[in-house]
């Protein structure tokens, strides 16, 4: 099984760093989508399909919280996975994104956390375990 | 170092360039090496229980080394000037946001705003009136990154600046 992923972050440098952690952490990868902002992340949403969302939460336009609500009211969508992968300190806001259902990865981050993760929300297995 | 904030804005940020480019900074008592080059400056603010800003100074000449361990580019390939940017802009993004919960706890909520490179290269001349919380300086090979840390505690500061 190979993943389609949506990388939703407004630092193209992050979205591209995400992408090489991906492949480092040898991540079965089919398609890798971008997205600069919630907003744009929802269009990518409406037009591929997606298994999983990896998103930074503090973006202009639409921010990764509210993409978050609109992902979770959307019945499509409601049970996709997301990783919010972000600077974020503050436990209650982390806890409230937990609540919605997302994990949360704390910028910076090594690889093998993003392996891990990955593979617990989607249920593939790591390439070498394979 | 004697503001308030002084030790965890080093430590944050000598954690940051380590964890996000393996970039470490020289010993704090070395002499900075000579500065040939011009300083590039970004700022981001942030809003919440108090507002403030912090702004970051380096090196022109770190920024290539700062992107290309970002984003693992080969050894000896320059990343393009507009990812250069994006790379310090992350760097004082992740700085920011590891700090605020150290210096204002963990059950606080902060909006921090897209960090802005400041085209005339330094901080504002109205921030020379204020006080700064804090301030650190990590020397690099290139030269010296400077960080400068201010708050507005007013217990209206959030709702004015929403």
């Amino acid at each position: 099984m190979s993943l389609n992923i949506l990388i939703v972050d407004d630092s193209t440098v992050v979205r591209m760093s995400i992408i090489r952690v991906l492949k480092i952490a040898e991540i079965p990868l089919d398609n890798v989508f971008q997205a600069a902002n919630g907003q744009e992340g929802l269009d990518v949403l409406e037009d591929n399909w997606i298994d999983m969302v990896l998103a930074d939460i503090n973006m202009p336009v639409m921010n990764g919280e509210e993409m978050i609500e609109k992902i979770r009211a959307n019945p499509m969508w409601k049970d996709m996975p997301i990783l919010v992968i972000s600077t974020e300190g503050s436990k209650t806001r982390i806890e409230r994104l937990e609540q919605k259902g997302a994990k949360f990865i704390h910028k910076p981050f090594p690889p093998e956390t993003i392996r891990e993760v990955i593979c617990e929300m989607t249920g593939i297995k790591h390439e070498q375990q394979v | 170092m004697n503001n308030k904030y002084d030790e965890e804005l080093y430590r944050v940020a000598e954690e940051t360039f380590a964890a996000l480019a393996f970039i470490m900074p020289l010993d704090p008592e070395d002499e900075a090496p000579d500065e040939t080059d011009a300083g590039i400056v970004a700022s981001v603010a942030f809003t919440g229980e108090f507002r403030g800003i912090l702004f970051l100074s380096v090196p022109a000449g770190l920024l290539p080394e700062l992107s290309a361990n970002m984003l693992g580019a080969e050894d000896g390939v320059e990343p393009p000037i507009d990812q250069q940017r994006d790379a310090f802009a992350e760097a004082l993004n992740v700085i920011c946001g590891n700090l605020l919960p150290i210096i204002a706890g963990t059950e606080v909520i902060f909006d921090v705003h897209a960090p802005e490179i400041l085209a005339d290269g330094r901080i504002p001349d109205e921030f020379e009136r204020y006080e700064s919380a804090g301030s650190a300086t990590l020397i690099f090979d290139t030269g010296k990154a400077e960080l400068v840390i201010f708050v507005d505690n007013k217990p209206d500061a959030a709702e004015s600046a929403a």
